[in-house]
């Protein structure tokens, strides 16, 4: 069944396309990849859909309902949560802290006590919990990508959309975190899932989406798309680990 | 999340009202007799008579013809503006009063007032354009420096100056200036203006049973105060009594606590306020905090409204003054119809409702320009020579034009609380009681 | 001039509860700033609003003082709400709103000036003497006076201090509050509704001050410029204090007012008003000092 359906998408920054008639489908329980070369228009159709950008024209349908103009909080009540290509923690709040206001806030809100319980629980599951009462200025860059997830899954969310939550960590970070995204779907989570190494995605996603200069390139089961000549063209023709 | 936040805030005003009923439970935080007495209920009616000598008021008559047009500049708006505001009400009612008489030689008379939100350079352009419109005369304005912005324009278009401030006295305006409200008893020496009023102030504590024999100075930094403690301290020094204390505080402060705790500290028998407006309310606040109940006091140029909103405390206090709604001065026809409609206009700009020294002088200003208008007929120059050699009858006395600056006799009196009522006590023949110096 | 301990006592004990009430008064301002990125000079001129409705009530329709409170701080919230509206619907910038409060700041003064008259208007002579009679501490202490309405703002100031500190760092909507200070974006995708949660800040930030209102009406005379009096401590205090801590701000305004009081008490009086700044100027520069202090010893060490 469909989750997230958005339908000729196109976003537009004075001048500049930045997304033009982009579709997208997400099922339930479903992990999308979404790759493309830099600047392609991942992050800014992920925060179409989080709703942290309005979309110039274009419909964004999720769980049935259109939630084109919908605020970000809205969006984030209804079961979408996103983290931030760059993280981008609360910096006055402690690790444990920055988790429990997406708890506090997100799909079934709390108060502070519980919202703080169940951050320590998050954090566990993303092994941040010693980190717990740490000052987030002391966390490594792939310690602050990880807090990026925890607190996107903290609001408990029906689709989270993670943006390049494993560039620049090494071999055996970028593996414990492949291992995280596959656990949310059996947390009953669906997943968009940008990443700039498609052979990352291809193992993880089961159906993926090419982005070209702000456009449909391709979609497809992974292993289709991989092949598609138009992608390897994409990635001027080179190995697809760009 | 609106509940969430508001709980603590509604919580918070619960305690607050907790505590407020604690207090109000020892006894109550107002009055029961809330409502403030009215000073001015007990004035007598009057009738209608001639504002001026010399003139003669029908009321029967209309009075016709083009208006003789009166301009000025008050700051209507503006820091200034408590005391203007009075000023304007004093030319209002002295419009009706004139025309209600049948005008001045059958002519009406007719106000015109600019505000120049107390900055002397909008003074300055207000008279110009009023000159420019071809007023037949023009009133001064409210305060000293507006005074000395206007006499430029003024002086220049050859017309007479009447005021009623005197902020500045020693800067010369002209012989076309014509003041009510005498400083200077005729000196001819402007940095001796302030010297007769040092010694009607010092004449005044040594006319009592227990002259103070140490003084504490707190005085204000604005001109006037500033010339006023300055004649008055060597002169107090003179008579023997001794300076043990001397401050100088910012216009407008409103926090005296610690000069309150000096004062007390140094428990003078007289504490010299050379303060303006409402310091003494705010000064007696902090004495109030500290439980200090000064010995005697005297304040320089407070608001009316403040020494009446002291109630009982402001008992014993002196003041300087040029005029209290009393005999003798208060006791003629003019003086009592002039109280009767000042309180009326007053109560309905919520001024203070009794004549004191600025209305008296807003209307001796007035009573000064008219006599000349009376006499001279309408042109600036007759009336400018007209006063210049005539003495004029005013509400605070007989008004000549000799000395320095064009000032006559010093009208400056001392004045005193005495069962809540202001009493001119110095010197002796305008007095309406003698002055009370508690031991 | 000899001055005993027992003047020095009472007069930064007047101090600290003078500034209790300018506390009250940054308090509000502090949250705005602090938290809505909004420097609002026009809470300031809602505190002499709320002072001059309690002076009506009290001494036209006779109310209880505390009593006005149920009309005024209701009144003030929706005002607080509709300010920040205008700014929200103008989409205004720090600098915009800062000009738009100045504005109503210098608008308030005028209109209060014509509505209540430029004068002088005074509560005292209709307050009972109970509640104006100094009381004397008891023994062990110097016999040190304090006026029951300076207690009153001591009350009013812990108990707004204490729930806005309590509120902003325990509670579910406070900790929604700092978020949206440190990122508005992040916090409305983590699930949080800035423009109601800021219209409630801005509201009740303005209700704060029906109460320093009220306070204000007991405490000293009115007049419509009282607000430029205030300013310099009140600004100065929220500054030094913090920026949206409303402790912060309550401590520094104790702390200048006693600074301030005890300046006054051996050197000349005039200059008090600009002991708040030189106060909030050492505090400034003292700290680039220190720190410029310590790297070149540590620069010396290394060498
Ligand atoms: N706020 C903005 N204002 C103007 N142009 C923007 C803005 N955000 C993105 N763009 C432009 O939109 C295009 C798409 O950018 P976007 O960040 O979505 O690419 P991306 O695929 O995420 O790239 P990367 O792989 O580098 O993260 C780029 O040309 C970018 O310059
Ligand atoms: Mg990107």
């Amino acid at each position: 069944m469909s989750l997230l359906r958005c339908t000729g998408v196109t976003k537009r920054f004075g001048g500049v396309t930045a997304l033009a008639e982009v579709d997208l489908e997400v099922n339930e329980g479903e992990i999308v990849g979404l790759v493309g070369p830099n600047g392609s228009g991942k992050t800014t159709l992920l925060s179409t859909i989080a709703g942290s950008l309005p979309v110039s024209a274009g419909t964004i349908e999720f769980a049935g309902r259109d939630i084109t103009r919908s605020t970000p909080h809205h969006r984030a009540h209804a079961g979408i949560s996103r983290t931030f290509q760059v993280p981008r923690p609360l910096p006055s709040f402690s690790v444990e802290e920055n988790v429990a206001t997406g708890c506090m806030f997100g799909r079934d809100s709390m108060g502070r006590t519980a919202a703080l319980a169940k951050a320590r629980t998050v954090l566990e599951l993303v092994g941040l919990g010693e980190h717990a009462g740490s000052e987030v200025g002391k966390l490594t860059l792939h310690e602050r990508k990880f807090l990026e997830i925890a607190r996107a899954i903290a609001l408990d969310p029906q689709l989270i959309l993670l943006d390049e939550v494993l560039g620049g960590l090494n071999p055996s970070e970028a593996a414990l975190g492949m291992e995280l995204i596959a656990s949310l779907r059996t947390r009953g989570m669906s997943v968009i899932y940008i990443e700039h190494n498609v052979r990352a995605v291809s193992t993880l996603a089961d159906r993926m989406y090419v982005l070209n200069q702000g456009r449909n390139l391709a979609h497809g089961l992974p292993a289709d798309v991989l092949d598609d000549p138009r992608v390897v063209e994409a990635y001027l023709g080179g190995p697809t680990d760009a | 999340m609106f509940s969430m936040i508001k709980k603590p805030a509604a919580r918070g005003i619960a305690v607050s009202a907790c505590a407020a009923l604690l207090l109000s439970g020892c006894g109550g935080v107002v009055k029961e007799d809330g409502k403030k007495a009215d000073p001015a209920a007990d004035l007598p009616d009057a009738e209608i008579v001639s504002p001026i000598a010399g003139m003669e008021c029908k009321t029967d008559a209309e009075p016709t013809g083009d208006p003789i047009v009166v301009g000025g500049s008050l700051s209507l708006t503006g820091p200034l503006a408590p005391t203007a505001t009075l000023h304007k009400a004093v030319g209002d009612l002295v419009v009706e009063w004139v025309n209600d008489c049948g005008g001045i030689d059958g002519r009406p008379l007719e106000w015109k007032v600019l505000d120049d939100q107390g900055a002397p350079a909008t003074v300055t352009s207000n008279y110009e354009r009023l000159i420019g419109d071809k007023v037949d005369f023009v009133m001064g304005p409210y305060g000293g420096a507006a005074a000395l912005a206007g006499a430029g324009p003024v002086t220049r278009a050859g017309y007479a100056y009447p005021t009623a401030t005197n902020g500045a006295p020693d800067k010369l305006i002209g012989e076309n200036h014509f003041p009510s409200w005498h400083i200077g008893g005729g000196v001819e020496d402007p940095t001796k203006m302030f010297a007769a009023q040092a010694q009607t102030f010092v004449d005044a504590v040594k006319s009592g049973a227990n002259p103070p024999k140490s003084v504490f100075y707190a005085t204000s930094k604005f001109p006037t105060t500033l010339s006023y403690t300055a004649s008055t301290k060597p002169a107090l020094e003179d008579a023997g009594a001794k300076t043990v204390g001397d401050v100088e505080y910012d216009l407008g402060t409103t926090d005296f606590s610690s000069i309150a705790i000096r004062i007390q500290n140094a428990d003078p028998d007289l504490v010299y306020v050379g303060g303006l407006g409402a310091d003494i309310t705010n000064l007696y606040q902090a004495f109030d905090a500290i439980g200090y109940t000064p010995k005697g006091i005297y304040v320089a140029l407070p608001a009316p409204a403040a020494v009446q909103g002291l109630g009982d405390k402001a008992d014993g206090l002196l003041l300087s003054s040029i005029y209290e709604n009393h005999p003798p001065l208060g006791d003629t026809d003019v003086a009592k119809y002039f109280a009767k409609s000042y309180s009326e206009i007053a109560g309905k700009e919520k001024l203070f409702p009794l004549v004191e020294t600025q209305a008296a002088a807003g209307f001796s200003a007035w009573q000064i320009l008219l006599t000349g208008i009376n006499e001279a007929g309408v042109d600036n120059k007759a009336v400018i020579d007209w006063l210049n050699g005539h003495d004029v009858e005013t509400l605070v006395g007989t008004a000549n034009f000799d000395g320095f600056n064009n000032y006559g006799s010093d009208f400056t009196r001392v004045a005193q609380i005495q069962d809540g009522k202001r009493v001119l006590v110095w010197p002796e023949d305008v007095a309406g009681a003698e002055i009370d110096e508690k031991p | 001039m000899s001055v005993s301990s027992m003047a020095l006592a009472q007069t930064l004990l007047n101090g600290a509860l003078l500034g209790c009430l300018f506390g009250s008064i940054a308090l509000g301002l502090s949250v705005k700033w602090g938290h809505l990125g909004v420097a609002d000079f026009f809470h300031l001129s809602l505190t002499l609003l709320g002072a001059y409705v309690t002076y009506s009530l009290v001494s036209e329709q006779l109310w209880d003082p505390f009593l006005t409170l149920v009309v005024t701080v209701p009144a003030f919230f929706l005002i607080g709400v509709g300010v920040q509206w205008i700014f929200l619907a103008l989409k205004a910038e720090a600098f915009t709103a800062l000009l738009i409060t100045f504005a109503l700041f210098m608008v308030t003064e005028s209109a209060v000036s014509m509505i209540w008259s430029p004068d002088l208007l005074n509560l005292r002579p209709m307050l009972a003497d109970s509640f104006t009679t100094s009381l004397r501490l008891p023994e062990p202490l110097p016999q040190l006076a304090v006026q029951p309405v300076d207690l009153l703002a001591l009350v009013c100031a812990v108990v707004m201090v204490g729930v806005s500190a309590f509120a902003l760092g325990r509670t579910r909507s406070g900790r929604a509050v700092q978020a949206m200070r440190q990122d508005s974006e992040i916090a409305q995708t983590l699930g949080v509704r800035v423009v109601p949660l800021t219209l409630a800040v801005s509201g009740l930030a303005a209700s704060t001050a029906a109460v320093a209102g009220m306070v204000v009406a007991l405490r000293m005379p009115l007049s419509p410029s009282l607000p430029l009096q205030w300013i310099g401590a009140v600004v100065v205090a929220t500054m030094l204090g913090g920026l949206g801590r409303p402790v912060g701000a309550l401590v520094a305004a104790i702390v200048v007012m006693m600074i301030q009081n005890a300046w006054s008490l051996w050197f000349p009086p005039q200059w008090s008003p600009a002991v708040a700044f030189g106060v909030l100027f050492l505090f400034l520069a003292g700290g680039p000092a220190i720190r410029f202090v310590r790297e070149s010893m540590t620069a010396r060490r290394l060498a």
